[in-house]
């Protein structure tokens, strides 16, 4: 029953992130009754999404055509970019049945989503206590984003100047420039030669 | 099932007359009914719900399906067929237990279901519905306790629709002997002492125990469902058999 546990797990995460969200409920009343049905290719088993009294309800099972998604892993991560969905039907990535809008309605819902984690810790440890971890972890935020960039930086030093097995963005330029140029003049060297022949001719 | 002589039947590993048998089970039921869904959870170590998942996953319930969730007890199914099935469906959950389907009312109606959910005392016998109800019949660990099971396949079968389907959750027989061990001692030695600790009932939990190993083995129910009409009649072994899901239909 690794299914079962599967789409427990899920939908036991998926009611506890949507109650942590007090404006949630009135995107997700608008998905009451409806359903949508993710068959992925990785996957030996549909997992449908149904709404209905406010909660969500995931099965491994199919329950009905409303929105029938056939893609996989790859391809699902693409679908928030819209621009992609013609050339991904094209590639046969991606195969849908039934109504888009419902699709784009469960994605809208998880777009929604916002828990205020303070908040959420304040209930349960106390006002202040929560403050002081939050802006720990703020502060701790900070400085794992300062370093990640220091060590960027550094590493892009090391290999551009040290080991120089990378090019700086202005020699990139420059030789993409030349390249251009170099590729106009032989345009031009063409056209002559063609000319020329044309005349021997 | 009922033993040789009509007039008789199982109680556990007891041979009563058979109708004392539903007076007996009912005393079992009308004490372990408040504690139930919390010794479901103890007892099965919370496996139950995956058992209840996969009936749910294997009965291809669609909206708008009228079904009926038999000795549904405390509705664990019912929750979940009446948010699948929706407004334009509709589930009934019937018990022979009185006790028990007033718990499960009240949990359902807790928990907000009230729309398409009706409840009646029913039983499986002698079903009080009309010919061809239903789309889907589920009955989960309510076979093993009824007195006459060919006569409740029967009346199911007479109540569903032609194409639909019936499913019984049951308990099993093991399928390696080393389980069958350790499950038999697990049964006997440990499950009625939960139950007195957990239930103060350390009786109806030794008859749990009794009741399923008198139960038909998988390919006894198979067979009876088949008697009964049943169609396409296959079951799936759940935990190692501990637990088997028939499904039969009528065509």
């Amino acid at each position: 029953m690794p299914k079962q546990m599967l789409t427990a797990i899920i939908e036991i995460i998926i009611n506890k992130a949507l109650s942590l969200d007090s404006n949630i409920s009135e995107p997700l009343s608008k998905l009451n009754g409806k359903n949508l049905t993710l068959i992925i290719s990785e996957l030996d088993f549909p997992i449908t999404l149904n709404v209905e009294l406010n909660t969500i309800s995931v099965l491994a099972s199919h329950l009905s055509d409303d929105c029938v998604i056939h893609s996989n892993f790859a391809s699902l991560a693409k679908l928030k970019q819209t621009e992609l969905l013609t050339s991904l039907i094209r590639s046969g990535d991606l195969d849908i049945v039934g109504d888009l809008k419902i699709a784009q309605q469960f994605a809208g819902l998880a777009e929604q989503l916002n828990i205020d984690w303070e908040k959420q810790l304040a209930d349960r440890i106390g006002d202040i206590p929560a403050f002081k971890l939050n802006s720990l972890g703020a502060k701790l935020l900070k400085k794992l984003n300062f370093a990640k960039a220091q060590i960027s930086q550094d590493a892009g030093e090391y290999l551009l100047h040290e080991k120089r097995l990378l090019v700086t963005d202005t020699e990139l330029r420059v030789f993409n420039s030349s390249v251009d140029k170099t590729k106009l003049e032989l345009d031009k060297l063409q056209s002559k030669l063609d000319s020329l022949a044309q005349r021997i001719k | 099932m009922t033993t040789d002589n009509k007039d008789t039947t199982d109680f556990g590993f007891k041979t009563v007359k058979a109708e004392d048998k539903e007076t007996m089970v009912a005393g079992v039921f009308h004490s372990v009914a408040k504690q139930y869904d919390i010794m479901n959870d103890v007892m099965s170590f919370g496996i139950h719900r995956l058992w209840k998942r996969f009936t749910i996953d294997a009965s291809g319930v669609r909206p708008g399906n009228s079904i009926l969730d038999l000795a549904g007890g405390t509705g664990d199914l019912t929750a979940k067929f009446s948010k699948l099935t929706g407004p334009t469906g509709k589930v009934i959950l019937a018990d022979i237990n009185s006790s028990m389907l007033n718990v499960g009312r009240d949990k359902l109606r807790d928990l907000g279901i009230v729309g398409n959910v009706d409840y009646v005392q029913a039983n499986a016998e002698a079903l009080p519905f009309d010919d061809n109800s239903f789309d889907i019949v589920t009955i989960a660990f309510g076979l093993r306790n009824v007195t006459d099971k060919d006569k409740a396949l029967r009346s199911i079968f007479r109540v569903l629709k032609p194409g639909g389907r019936l499913l019984v959750l049951e308990f099993s027989k093991p399928e390696h002997d080393l389980l069958n061990k350790a499950y038999d001692f697990y049964s006997f030695n440990i499950l009625p002492k939960m139950g007195e600790l957990v239930a103060k009932d350390g009786e109806s939990y030794q008859y749990l125990a009794e009741s399923i190993r008198m139960h038909p083995d998988q390919e006894t129910l198979k067979s009876m469902m088949e008697a009964a009409g049943f169609e396409q009649t296959n079951y799936h072994n759940l935990t190692g058999g501990i637990v088997a899901l028939h499904k039969g239909y009528k065509f």
